[in-house]
Protein backbone atom coordinates (compact mmCIF):
# COMPACT_ATOMS: atom_id res chain seq x y z
CA UNK A 1 0.00 0.00 0.00
CA UNK A 2 1.40 3.38 -0.93
CA UNK A 3 2.18 6.05 1.62
CA UNK A 4 -0.48 8.29 0.10
CA UNK A 5 -3.15 5.80 1.13
CA UNK A 6 -2.47 6.36 4.83
CA UNK A 7 -5.00 8.67 6.50
CA UNK A 8 -4.00 12.28 6.60
CA UNK A 9 -4.06 14.36 9.78
CA UNK A 10 -7.35 16.04 8.94
CA UNK A 11 -8.95 12.68 8.17
CA UNK A 12 -7.73 11.24 11.45
CA UNK A 13 -9.27 14.20 13.23
CA UNK A 14 -12.57 13.59 11.46
CA UNK A 15 -12.43 9.90 12.43
CA UNK A 16 -11.85 10.87 16.08
CA UNK A 17 -14.75 13.28 15.79
CA UNK A 18 -17.00 10.53 14.40
CA UNK A 19 -16.03 8.21 17.28
CA UNK A 20 -16.66 10.94 19.89
CA UNK A 21 -19.92 12.20 18.39
CA UNK A 22 -21.11 8.61 17.88
CA UNK A 23 -20.44 7.72 21.53
CA UNK A 24 -22.21 10.89 22.65
CA UNK A 25 -25.16 10.02 20.39
CA UNK A 26 -25.40 6.57 22.00
CA UNK A 27 -25.36 8.07 25.50
CA UNK A 28 -28.06 10.60 24.53
CA UNK A 29 -30.17 7.82 22.98
CA UNK A 30 -29.79 5.77 26.15
CA UNK A 31 -30.69 8.67 28.47
CA UNK A 32 -33.90 7.91 30.37
CA UNK A 33 -36.68 9.97 28.78
CA UNK A 34 -39.32 7.26 29.10
CA UNK A 35 -40.13 3.91 27.59
CA UNK A 36 -43.24 2.37 26.15
CA UNK A 37 -46.00 3.35 23.80
CA UNK A 38 -46.77 6.68 25.49
CA UNK A 39 -43.19 7.91 25.66
CA UNK A 40 -41.66 10.16 23.02
CA UNK A 41 -39.73 7.92 20.60
CA UNK A 42 -36.03 8.60 20.74
CA UNK A 43 -34.41 9.28 17.35
CA UNK A 44 -31.58 7.12 16.07
CA UNK A 45 -28.93 9.78 16.58
CA UNK A 46 -26.04 7.39 15.90
CA UNK A 47 -27.37 6.78 12.39
CA UNK A 48 -27.86 10.53 11.84
CA UNK A 49 -24.29 11.38 12.88
CA UNK A 50 -22.69 8.52 10.95
CA UNK A 51 -24.77 9.13 7.81
CA UNK A 52 -24.11 12.89 7.83
CA UNK A 53 -20.33 12.32 8.00
CA UNK A 54 -20.20 9.27 5.69
CA UNK A 55 -22.09 11.03 2.88
CA UNK A 56 -19.81 14.07 3.02
CA UNK A 57 -16.49 12.39 3.77
CA UNK A 58 -16.74 8.64 3.04
CA UNK A 59 -13.11 7.90 3.91
CA UNK A 60 -13.54 9.54 7.33
CA UNK A 61 -16.18 6.99 8.33
CA UNK A 62 -14.29 3.68 8.14
CA UNK A 63 -16.18 0.45 8.51
CA UNK A 64 -14.40 -0.56 11.73
CA UNK A 65 -15.46 2.60 13.60
CA UNK A 66 -19.05 2.27 12.35
CA UNK A 67 -19.13 -1.41 13.36
CA UNK A 68 -17.70 -0.71 16.82
CA UNK A 69 -20.19 2.09 17.45
CA UNK A 70 -23.05 -0.10 16.21
CA UNK A 71 -22.13 -2.99 18.49
CA UNK A 72 -21.69 -0.65 21.44
CA UNK A 73 -25.15 0.80 20.82
CA UNK A 74 -26.71 -2.67 20.46
CA UNK A 75 -25.29 -3.71 23.82
CA UNK A 76 -26.12 -0.52 25.71
CA UNK A 77 -29.62 0.16 24.40
CA UNK A 78 -30.74 -3.46 24.16
CA UNK A 79 -31.23 -3.75 20.41
CA UNK A 80 -30.95 -7.22 18.82
CA UNK A 81 -27.20 -7.62 19.36
CA UNK A 82 -25.32 -7.82 16.07
CA UNK A 83 -28.31 -7.16 13.85
CA UNK A 84 -28.53 -3.45 14.73
CA UNK A 85 -24.80 -3.07 13.99
CA UNK A 86 -25.00 -5.04 10.74
CA UNK A 87 -27.97 -2.99 9.52
CA UNK A 88 -26.09 0.22 10.36
CA UNK A 89 -22.91 -0.92 8.58
CA UNK A 90 -24.81 -1.97 5.44
CA UNK A 91 -26.84 1.26 5.45
CA UNK A 92 -23.73 3.39 5.74
CA UNK A 93 -22.03 1.38 2.96
CA UNK A 94 -25.04 2.05 0.72
CA UNK A 95 -24.77 5.79 1.44
CA UNK A 96 -21.00 5.72 0.89
CA UNK A 97 -21.48 4.25 -2.58
CA UNK A 98 -23.76 7.13 -3.54
CA UNK A 99 -21.56 9.77 -2.00
CA UNK A 100 -20.05 11.04 -5.27
CA UNK A 101 -23.46 11.32 -6.92
CA UNK A 102 -24.81 13.15 -3.88
CA UNK A 103 -22.10 15.82 -3.71
CA UNK A 104 -23.47 19.34 -3.94
CA UNK A 105 -27.06 18.18 -4.35
CA UNK A 106 -29.76 19.85 -2.27
CA UNK A 107 -30.38 18.91 1.35
CA UNK A 108 -33.82 17.65 0.33
CA UNK A 109 -32.29 15.09 -2.06
CA UNK A 110 -29.84 13.97 0.62
CA UNK A 111 -32.64 13.77 3.19
CA UNK A 112 -34.76 11.63 0.85
CA UNK A 113 -31.91 9.18 0.22
CA UNK A 114 -31.06 8.95 3.92
CA UNK A 115 -34.70 8.40 4.85
CA UNK A 116 -34.99 5.50 2.37
CA UNK A 117 -31.79 3.94 3.74
CA UNK A 118 -33.04 4.28 7.32
CA UNK A 119 -36.31 2.65 6.33
CA UNK A 120 -34.23 -0.23 4.97
CA UNK A 121 -32.30 -0.47 8.25
CA UNK A 122 -35.53 -0.71 10.28
CA UNK A 123 -37.03 -3.21 7.85
CA UNK A 124 -33.93 -5.41 8.01
CA UNK A 125 -34.05 -5.59 11.82
CA UNK A 126 -37.79 -6.24 11.80
CA UNK A 127 -37.40 -9.05 9.29
CA UNK A 128 -34.45 -10.61 11.16
CA UNK A 129 -36.59 -10.79 14.32
CA UNK A 130 -39.61 -12.11 12.44
CA UNK A 131 -37.61 -14.84 10.70
CA UNK A 132 -35.97 -15.99 13.93
CA UNK A 133 -39.36 -16.25 15.71
CA UNK A 134 -38.82 -13.28 18.01
CA UNK A 135 -41.83 -11.02 18.49
CA UNK A 136 -40.94 -7.98 16.32
CA UNK A 137 -41.98 -4.47 17.38
CA UNK A 138 -45.20 -2.91 16.11
CA UNK A 139 -44.86 -1.22 12.74
CA UNK A 140 -46.55 1.86 14.19
CA UNK A 141 -43.74 2.21 16.76
CA UNK A 142 -41.12 1.76 14.05
CA UNK A 143 -42.88 4.46 12.03
CA UNK A 144 -42.72 6.85 14.99
CA UNK A 145 -39.01 6.22 15.33
CA UNK A 146 -38.49 6.77 11.61
CA UNK A 147 -40.27 10.13 11.79
CA UNK A 148 -38.31 11.18 14.91
CA UNK A 149 -35.00 10.21 13.27
CA UNK A 150 -35.72 12.03 10.05
CA UNK A 151 -36.73 15.14 11.99
CA UNK A 152 -33.46 14.92 13.94
CA UNK A 153 -31.35 14.49 10.79
CA UNK A 154 -31.54 18.13 9.70
CA UNK A 155 -30.21 19.62 12.99
CA UNK A 156 -27.50 16.92 13.08
CA UNK A 157 -26.39 17.87 9.54
CA UNK A 158 -26.37 21.55 10.53
CA UNK A 159 -24.20 20.74 13.57
CA UNK A 160 -21.79 18.58 11.57
CA UNK A 161 -21.53 21.22 8.81
CA UNK A 162 -21.49 24.50 10.72
CA UNK A 163 -20.13 23.57 14.16
CA UNK A 164 -17.54 20.97 13.15
CA UNK A 165 -16.93 22.23 9.61
CA UNK A 166 -17.41 18.91 7.78
CA UNK A 167 -18.74 19.97 4.40
CA UNK A 168 -18.86 18.36 0.96
CA UNK A 169 -15.44 17.47 -0.38
CA UNK A 170 -14.04 19.37 -3.36
CA UNK A 171 -15.26 18.05 -6.71
CA UNK A 172 -12.17 16.72 -8.56
CA UNK A 173 -11.22 17.92 -12.00
CA UNK A 174 -12.79 16.03 -14.94
CA UNK A 175 -11.04 12.73 -15.59
CA UNK A 176 -9.35 12.65 -12.21
CA UNK A 177 -10.63 11.51 -8.83
CA UNK A 178 -9.02 11.66 -5.42
CA UNK A 179 -8.34 8.68 -3.17
CA UNK A 180 -11.81 7.25 -2.68
CA UNK A 181 -13.05 10.63 -3.72
CA UNK A 182 -11.51 12.28 -0.65
CA UNK A 183 -9.87 15.69 -0.96
CA UNK B 1 -3.98 10.74 -6.82
CA UNK B 2 -5.14 7.65 -8.62
CA UNK B 3 -6.69 7.22 -12.00
CA UNK B 4 -10.00 5.42 -12.22
CA UNK B 5 -10.29 2.12 -14.03
CA UNK B 6 -6.91 0.44 -14.16
CA UNK B 7 -5.58 1.67 -10.81
CA UNK B 8 -4.16 -1.26 -8.82
CA UNK B 9 -4.23 0.53 -5.47
CA UNK B 10 -7.92 1.28 -5.89
CA UNK B 11 -8.52 -2.38 -6.73
CA UNK B 12 -6.68 -3.56 -3.61
CA UNK B 13 -8.60 -1.03 -1.58
CA UNK B 14 -11.92 -2.30 -2.94
CA UNK B 15 -11.01 -5.92 -2.23
CA UNK B 16 -9.89 -5.06 1.27
CA UNK B 17 -13.12 -3.21 1.90
CA UNK B 18 -15.17 -6.12 0.60
CA UNK B 19 -13.24 -8.56 2.82
CA UNK B 20 -13.78 -6.31 5.84
CA UNK B 21 -17.47 -6.06 5.08
CA UNK B 22 -17.69 -9.85 4.83
CA UNK B 23 -15.91 -10.28 8.17
CA UNK B 24 -18.14 -7.69 9.82
CA UNK B 25 -21.22 -9.52 8.49
CA UNK B 26 -20.01 -12.86 9.86
CA UNK B 27 -19.17 -11.35 13.29
CA UNK B 28 -22.55 -9.60 13.51
CA UNK B 29 -24.49 -12.71 12.47
CA UNK B 30 -22.59 -14.81 15.02
CA UNK B 31 -23.38 -12.29 17.76
CA UNK B 32 -27.03 -12.20 16.68
CA UNK B 33 -27.18 -15.98 16.88
CA UNK B 34 -25.69 -15.93 20.39
CA UNK B 35 -28.19 -13.24 21.40
CA UNK B 36 -31.07 -15.26 19.94
CA UNK B 37 -30.22 -18.39 21.92
CA UNK B 38 -29.91 -16.31 25.11
CA UNK B 39 -26.26 -17.10 25.58
CA UNK B 40 -25.13 -15.74 28.97
CA UNK B 41 -21.91 -14.41 27.42
CA UNK B 42 -23.88 -11.69 25.62
CA UNK B 43 -25.45 -10.53 28.88
CA UNK B 44 -22.04 -10.59 30.58
CA UNK B 45 -20.54 -8.57 27.73
CA UNK B 46 -23.41 -6.10 27.95
CA UNK B 47 -23.02 -5.58 31.68
CA UNK B 48 -19.22 -5.32 31.52
CA UNK B 49 -19.58 -2.60 28.89
CA UNK B 50 -22.22 -0.90 31.02
CA UNK B 51 -19.88 -0.98 34.04
CA UNK B 52 -17.11 0.55 31.93
CA UNK B 53 -19.14 3.44 30.48
CA UNK B 54 -21.42 4.05 33.46
CA UNK B 55 -19.74 7.33 34.55
CA UNK B 56 -20.01 8.76 31.02
CA UNK B 57 -23.64 7.71 30.72
CA UNK B 58 -24.48 9.30 34.07
CA UNK B 59 -22.85 12.58 32.99
CA UNK B 60 -24.93 12.72 29.83
CA UNK B 61 -28.13 11.39 31.41
CA UNK B 62 -28.08 13.97 34.23
CA UNK B 63 -28.75 17.13 32.20
CA UNK B 64 -31.16 15.34 29.84
CA UNK B 65 -33.12 13.97 32.76
CA UNK B 66 -33.20 17.45 34.30
CA UNK B 67 -34.46 18.98 31.05
CA UNK B 68 -37.15 16.33 30.67
CA UNK B 69 -38.27 16.86 34.26
CA UNK B 70 -38.42 20.63 33.71
CA UNK B 71 -40.61 20.27 30.64
CA UNK B 72 -42.85 17.83 32.48
CA UNK B 73 -43.08 19.98 35.58
CA UNK B 74 -43.82 23.10 33.56
CA UNK B 75 -47.12 21.52 32.57
CA UNK B 76 -48.05 21.31 36.23
CA UNK B 77 -46.82 24.80 37.01
CA UNK B 78 -50.13 26.58 36.56
CA UNK B 79 -52.11 24.34 38.86
CA UNK B 80 -49.44 24.19 41.55
CA UNK B 81 -51.65 26.11 43.99
CA UNK B 82 -54.47 23.57 43.71
CA UNK B 83 -52.00 20.72 43.99
CA UNK B 84 -50.56 22.21 47.16
CA UNK B 85 -53.97 22.52 48.75
CA UNK B 86 -54.84 18.97 47.78
CA UNK B 87 -51.57 17.65 49.18
CA UNK B 88 -52.14 19.41 52.52
CA UNK B 89 -55.55 17.81 52.79
CA UNK B 90 -54.05 14.44 51.99
CA UNK B 91 -51.36 14.89 54.65
CA UNK B 92 -54.09 15.54 57.23
CA UNK B 93 -55.90 12.38 56.21
CA UNK B 94 -52.70 10.32 56.24
CA UNK B 95 -51.75 11.54 59.73
CA UNK B 96 -54.95 10.03 61.05
CA UNK B 97 -54.20 6.82 59.19
CA UNK B 98 -50.66 6.73 60.56
CA UNK B 99 -51.89 6.67 64.14
CA UNK B 100 -54.38 3.95 63.30
CA UNK B 101 -51.70 1.91 61.54
CA UNK B 102 -49.35 2.17 64.50
CA UNK B 103 -52.01 0.93 66.88
CA UNK B 104 -52.85 -1.95 64.53
CA UNK B 105 -49.18 -2.89 64.08
CA UNK B 106 -48.71 -3.04 67.85
CA UNK B 107 -51.78 -5.20 68.27
CA UNK B 108 -50.67 -7.41 65.40
CA UNK B 109 -47.24 -7.92 66.95
CA UNK B 110 -48.80 -8.92 70.27
CA UNK B 111 -51.11 -11.42 68.60
CA UNK B 112 -48.27 -12.91 66.59
CA UNK B 113 -46.19 -13.30 69.72
CA UNK B 114 -49.10 -15.06 71.45
CA UNK B 115 -49.58 -17.46 68.53
CA UNK B 116 -45.86 -18.12 67.86
CA UNK B 117 -46.29 -17.10 64.22
CA UNK B 118 -43.15 -17.65 62.15
CA UNK B 119 -42.79 -14.87 59.63
CA UNK B 120 -41.12 -15.15 56.25
CA UNK B 121 -37.69 -13.51 56.16
CA UNK B 122 -38.03 -9.78 55.80
CA UNK B 123 -37.52 -8.50 52.29
CA UNK B 124 -34.88 -5.81 52.11
CA UNK B 125 -34.27 -3.56 49.14
CA UNK B 126 -31.68 -1.34 47.54
CA UNK B 127 -32.67 1.82 45.70
CA UNK B 128 -31.07 2.82 42.41
CA UNK B 129 -31.27 5.73 40.02
CA UNK B 130 -32.45 4.99 36.47
CA UNK B 131 -29.54 5.99 34.23
CA UNK B 132 -30.56 4.58 30.86
CA UNK B 133 -33.49 3.14 28.99
CA UNK B 134 -33.80 1.26 25.74
CA UNK B 135 -35.75 4.13 24.18
CA UNK B 136 -36.48 2.41 20.88
CA UNK B 137 -39.38 0.16 19.92
CA UNK B 138 -37.36 -3.09 19.98
CA UNK B 139 -37.26 -3.65 23.74
CA UNK B 140 -38.48 -2.18 26.99
CA UNK B 141 -35.68 -2.18 29.54
CA UNK B 142 -34.03 0.29 31.90
CA UNK B 143 -30.65 0.32 33.58
CA UNK B 144 -30.11 1.30 37.22
CA UNK B 145 -26.88 2.28 38.91
CA UNK B 146 -26.89 -0.50 41.51
CA UNK B 147 -25.36 -3.88 40.86
CA UNK B 148 -23.72 -6.92 42.41
CA UNK B 149 -21.65 -4.62 44.62
CA UNK B 150 -24.91 -3.51 46.27
CA UNK B 151 -26.28 -7.03 46.58
CA UNK B 152 -28.54 -7.02 43.51
CA UNK B 153 -29.27 -10.55 42.33
CA UNK B 154 -30.33 -11.79 38.92
CA UNK B 155 -34.10 -12.22 38.84
CA UNK B 156 -34.85 -9.75 41.66
CA UNK B 157 -38.09 -7.79 41.47
CA UNK B 158 -37.90 -4.03 40.84
CA UNK B 159 -40.67 -1.75 42.13
CA UNK B 160 -41.35 1.96 42.17
CA UNK B 161 -43.48 3.69 44.80
CA UNK B 162 -46.71 2.26 43.39
CA UNK B 163 -46.10 -1.24 42.13
CA UNK B 164 -44.04 -3.81 40.29
CA UNK B 165 -41.96 -2.47 37.40
CA UNK B 166 -40.04 -5.53 36.22
CA UNK B 167 -37.23 -7.88 37.09
CA UNK B 168 -33.46 -7.86 36.94
CA UNK B 169 -32.14 -9.74 33.90
CA UNK B 170 -28.49 -8.72 34.01
CA UNK B 171 -26.13 -7.60 36.71
CA UNK B 172 -22.77 -5.89 36.50
CA UNK B 173 -20.64 -4.68 39.37
CA UNK B 174 -22.21 -1.23 39.42
CA UNK B 175 -25.26 -1.54 37.16
CA UNK B 176 -28.23 -3.79 36.62
CA UNK B 177 -30.59 -4.18 33.67
CA UNK B 178 -34.30 -4.44 34.37
CA UNK B 179 -36.76 -6.01 31.95
CA UNK B 180 -40.03 -4.09 32.20
CA UNK B 181 -43.42 -5.80 32.42
CA UNK B 182 -44.34 -4.34 29.02
CA UNK B 183 -41.44 -6.00 27.17
CA UNK B 184 -42.27 -8.68 24.61
CA UNK B 185 -40.44 -11.35 26.60
CA UNK B 186 -41.78 -10.55 30.08
CA UNK B 187 -43.95 -13.22 31.76
CA UNK B 188 -44.95 -12.92 35.43
CA UNK B 189 -47.28 -15.23 37.40
CA UNK B 190 -49.97 -13.16 39.09
CA UNK B 191 -52.98 -13.59 41.37
CA UNK B 192 -56.20 -11.60 41.05
CA UNK B 193 -57.98 -10.30 44.12
CA UNK B 194 -60.55 -10.79 45.51
CA UNK B 195 -61.27 -14.01 43.58
CA UNK B 196 -57.79 -15.48 44.17
CA UNK B 197 -57.61 -16.69 40.57
CA UNK B 198 -54.21 -17.04 38.90
CA UNK B 199 -52.93 -15.91 35.53
CA UNK B 200 -49.78 -15.02 33.64
CA UNK B 201 -49.07 -11.38 32.90
CA UNK B 202 -47.54 -11.30 29.43
CA UNK B 203 -45.90 -8.17 28.00
CA UNK B 204 -46.56 -7.39 24.34
CA UNK B 205 -45.19 -3.90 23.88
CA UNK B 206 -48.46 -2.19 24.84
CA UNK B 207 -48.80 0.00 27.94
CA UNK B 208 -51.17 -2.52 29.55
CA UNK B 209 -49.86 -6.13 29.39
CA UNK B 210 -52.14 -9.07 28.54
CA UNK B 211 -53.48 -11.55 31.10
CA UNK B 212 -53.01 -15.05 29.72
CA UNK B 213 -53.98 -18.52 30.95
CA UNK B 214 -56.59 -17.00 33.24
CA UNK B 215 -58.05 -19.50 35.63
CA UNK B 216 -61.83 -18.90 36.08
CA UNK B 217 -62.31 -15.91 33.79
CA UNK B 218 -65.99 -15.56 34.69
CA UNK B 219 -65.16 -14.57 38.25
CA UNK B 220 -63.02 -11.62 37.23
CA UNK B 221 -64.30 -8.06 36.98
CA UNK B 222 -62.69 -4.91 35.58
CA UNK B 223 -61.03 -3.10 38.47
CA UNK B 224 -59.98 -6.27 40.31
CA UNK B 225 -56.54 -5.95 41.81
CA UNK B 226 -53.63 -7.84 40.24
CA UNK B 227 -50.66 -8.79 42.39
CA UNK B 228 -47.75 -11.19 42.18
CA UNK B 229 -48.61 -14.74 43.18
CA UNK B 230 -45.10 -15.77 44.21
CA UNK B 231 -45.33 -18.93 42.08
CA UNK B 232 -41.92 -19.99 40.88
CA UNK B 233 -40.19 -18.46 43.87
CA UNK B 234 -38.70 -15.54 41.92
CA UNK B 235 -40.89 -12.73 43.25
CA UNK B 236 -42.37 -12.39 46.72
CA UNK B 237 -46.14 -12.78 46.70
CA UNK B 238 -48.46 -9.81 47.15
CA UNK B 239 -46.55 -7.13 45.24
CA UNK B 240 -49.13 -4.82 43.64
CA UNK B 241 -49.07 -4.96 39.84
CA UNK B 242 -52.20 -3.10 38.70
CA UNK B 243 -55.89 -3.43 37.99
CA UNK B 244 -57.82 -5.43 35.41
CA UNK B 245 -59.24 -3.70 32.36
CA UNK B 246 -61.51 -5.49 29.89
CA UNK B 247 -60.84 -4.96 26.18
CA UNK B 248 -63.62 -4.70 23.58
CA UNK B 249 -62.58 -8.08 22.12
CA UNK B 250 -63.20 -9.77 25.48
CA UNK B 251 -59.56 -10.21 26.47
CA UNK B 252 -58.23 -8.96 29.77
CA UNK B 253 -55.30 -6.67 30.38
CA UNK B 254 -53.74 -5.09 33.45
CA UNK B 255 -53.42 -1.32 33.78
CA UNK B 256 -50.10 -1.10 35.60
CA UNK B 257 -49.84 0.62 38.96
CA UNK B 258 -46.24 1.70 38.34
CA UNK B 259 -45.81 5.03 36.59
CA UNK B 260 -43.69 4.18 33.55
CA UNK B 261 -43.48 7.82 32.50
CA UNK B 262 -41.65 8.77 35.67
CA UNK B 263 -39.17 6.01 36.30
CA UNK B 264 -36.50 7.93 38.20
CA UNK B 265 -35.71 5.73 41.15
CA UNK B 266 -36.37 2.02 41.49
CA UNK B 267 -36.19 -0.31 44.46
CA UNK B 268 -34.64 -3.67 43.74
CA UNK B 269 -35.87 -6.23 46.26
CA UNK B 270 -33.40 -8.67 47.76
CA UNK B 271 -35.78 -11.52 48.33
CA UNK B 272 -34.95 -15.12 49.06
CA UNK B 273 -37.88 -17.49 49.41
CA UNK B 274 -38.15 -19.77 52.44
CA UNK B 275 -36.53 -23.16 52.02
CA UNK B 276 -39.32 -25.55 51.09
CA UNK B 277 -38.97 -29.28 51.64
CA UNK B 278 -41.46 -30.79 49.23
CA UNK B 279 -39.71 -34.04 48.34
CA UNK B 280 -37.42 -36.45 50.15
CA UNK B 281 -34.53 -36.09 47.68
CA UNK B 282 -32.74 -33.48 49.72
CA UNK B 283 -32.26 -35.63 52.85
CA UNK B 284 -28.64 -35.81 53.96
CA UNK B 285 -27.67 -39.30 54.90
CA UNK B 286 -24.25 -40.50 56.13
CA UNK B 287 -22.51 -42.75 53.57
CA UNK B 288 -23.64 -46.37 53.88
CA UNK B 289 -21.99 -49.61 52.70
CA UNK B 290 -20.76 -49.67 49.12
CA UNK B 291 -23.46 -52.18 48.12
CA UNK B 292 -26.31 -49.85 49.03
CA UNK B 293 -25.22 -46.34 48.15
CA UNK B 294 -28.69 -45.06 47.20
CA UNK B 295 -31.60 -44.31 49.45
CA UNK B 296 -34.67 -43.02 47.70
CA UNK B 297 -38.37 -43.40 47.34
CA UNK B 298 -37.99 -46.67 45.38
CA UNK B 299 -35.96 -48.25 48.16
CA UNK B 300 -37.85 -49.71 51.15
CA UNK B 301 -36.96 -48.13 54.45
CA UNK B 302 -36.16 -51.54 55.93
CA UNK B 303 -33.18 -51.75 53.59
CA UNK B 304 -31.49 -48.82 55.29
CA UNK B 305 -28.74 -50.19 57.52
CA UNK B 306 -29.31 -49.90 61.25
CA UNK B 307 -27.72 -46.80 62.65
CA UNK B 308 -27.39 -45.08 59.28
CA UNK B 309 -30.03 -42.59 60.26
CA UNK B 310 -30.02 -40.69 63.52
CA UNK B 311 -32.91 -41.71 65.81
CA UNK B 312 -34.48 -38.28 65.79
CA UNK B 313 -33.98 -37.84 62.05
CA UNK B 314 -36.57 -40.45 61.02
CA UNK B 315 -39.65 -39.08 59.33
CA UNK B 316 -42.67 -39.26 61.60
CA UNK B 317 -44.69 -41.21 59.01
CA UNK B 318 -42.24 -44.10 59.06
CA UNK B 319 -41.27 -44.00 62.72
CA UNK B 320 -43.79 -46.69 63.60
CA UNK B 321 -42.38 -49.27 61.12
Amino acid sequence: MRLSTLPSGARLLRMALLASLGTLAIFVEAAPIGVGAQATPSPDLLFCVTAAIAVRRPASAPLLIVLTLGLMRDLLTDLPVGMGALALVLGIEALRMRSVAMARRSLLTEWSLVSVVFLGILAMQWLALFITFVQPPYLFDLGRQWVATMLAYVPVVATVRWVFGIGWRRVPAPGRVGFKGEA
Amino acid sequence: MARPGDDRTGDVERRLRRALLGMATVICLALFLLWRIDNPRIERLRMELADAVLPGMSWVAGPIELGTAMVRDYRNFLDVYDQNRELRREIQRLRVWRETARALEEENAQLRALNHVRLAPRTVFVTGDVIADSGGPFSHTVMVNVGERDGVLDGSAAVDGSGLVGRVVGTGQTAARILLLTDFSSRVPVMIRPSGRRAILAGDGAAAPRLEFVDGIDELRPGDQVETSGDGGVFPSGLPVGRIIAMPDGSLRAALAADYNRLEFLRVLRYKPDTQIDRPGGMVVPPGPASSPLIGPTRPLGAIPQGALPADGLPSATAGN
